[in-house]
């Protein structure tokens, strides 16, 4: 019997309010979800900053979600499950977006990439956003309230295609503060590709990171990587001001 | 502007890189709830900055609870 697999690229937007369940967790349940409780290493969740601007209509952070998803799941049923999902969590006030492409399909690479970049630096129409997704191959729709989620959900996905582009969601939990640990050491133990300081240079596998607080990961390079910075001669995991930065 | 001052009906701070003032607000603010941890940026906790009645703006945050008088 040979069962097929989709690779599928989905990113959601707007479908939270403030003071409720924020967009970042209802896009890892419904990772959870199409994935058949079955996630994947690539599951992760990328959160991606969008402009912040008077013109535009957010809730608080103006940021998409992200993930990638393996699943024996068409694009259309694993559409209809997002949407149901959405619909049950989603607050009152939210304009919910929702964008997927099978990785394994024809999509413009290009065009998504240079929509998620304008996307952080100027305002855009939900029209051009139909428009983009259509001309590029995107399944984007709206589900509720205004539909300008759309937006976010487009320029995310085009943000995770580009590569070098937002925070990992959630914190790797299993260093002790305090300690030090090897490069090796920390890629073994939280299952990321590499460490990484904030130019991008990845670690040797011999050098050393004390933890200092909660580890956190980047988008890098197409890659799940723990930033770190100097500090005091010696390598320690990024700092929250620093991460607001990706 | 280290501490909200009130624009076009709205309560509005820009803490800049220095959130000392970010914190010692926070920290006698009723109103303050922690944001999702992967909102804030503040490795202090209690910190305007990583509440989520905070809303960004371009420049700073606006605080949503504040009340209007």
């Amino acid at each position: 019997m040979t069962l097929t697999t989709h690779s599928l690229l989905i990113c959601i937007d707007d479908t939270d309010d403030i003071g409720t369940k924020g967009t970042g967790e209802i896009a890892q349940e419904i990772a959870m979800i199409v994935s058949e409780g079955q996630l994947s290493r690539c599951a992760f969740v990328t959160r991606h900053q969008l402009l912040v601007h008077p013109d535009i209509a957010y809730t608080s952070h103006n940021s998409a979600m992200c993930f990638q998803v393996r699943t024996r799941l068409s694009l259309a049923q694993a559409k209809m499950l997002a949407i149901a999902h959405i619909k049950q969590q989603m607050a009152a006030a939210a304009d919910p977006g929702l964008a997927i492409i099978d990785l394994h399909q024809a999509f413009d690479e290009t065009a998504l990439i240079e929509f998620g970049l304008a996307a952080k630096q100027q305002v855009t129409t939900k029209a051009n956003a139909y428009q983009v997704a259509a001309d590029a191959g995107v399944d984007l729709s709206e589900h509720g309230g205004t539909g300008d989620g759309v937006i976010g959900a487009l320029a995310g996905l085009g943000l995770r295609l580009f590569g070098n582009d937002g925070r990992v969601k959630g914190q790797l939990l299993t260093q002790q503060v305090g300690q030090i640990y090897s490069v090796a050491q920390l890629i073994e133990t939280t299952g990321v590709d590499r460490v990484i300081d904030a130019k991008d240079n990845a670690l040797a596998l011999t050098e050393l990171v004390m933890v200092t607080g909660k580890l956190k990961a980047v988008y890098r390079q197409h890659q799940n990587s723990i930033l770190v910075m100097p500090l005091a001669g010696q390598w320690v995991n990024a700092d929250k001001q620093l991460l607001k930065t990706y | 502007m280290s501490q909200f001052i009130k624009i076009d009906s709205r309560w509005c701070a820009d803490f800049g890189n220095d959130l000392s003032a970010s914190r010692d607000i926070a920290a006698c603010c009723h109103y303050f709830d922690a944001d999702d941890e992967d909102e804030q940026v503040d490795d202090v906790a209690i910190s305007c900055v990583n509440c989520a009645f905070r809303r960004w703006l371009a420049q700073g945050v606006e605080c949503m609870k504040l009340p209007p008088s």
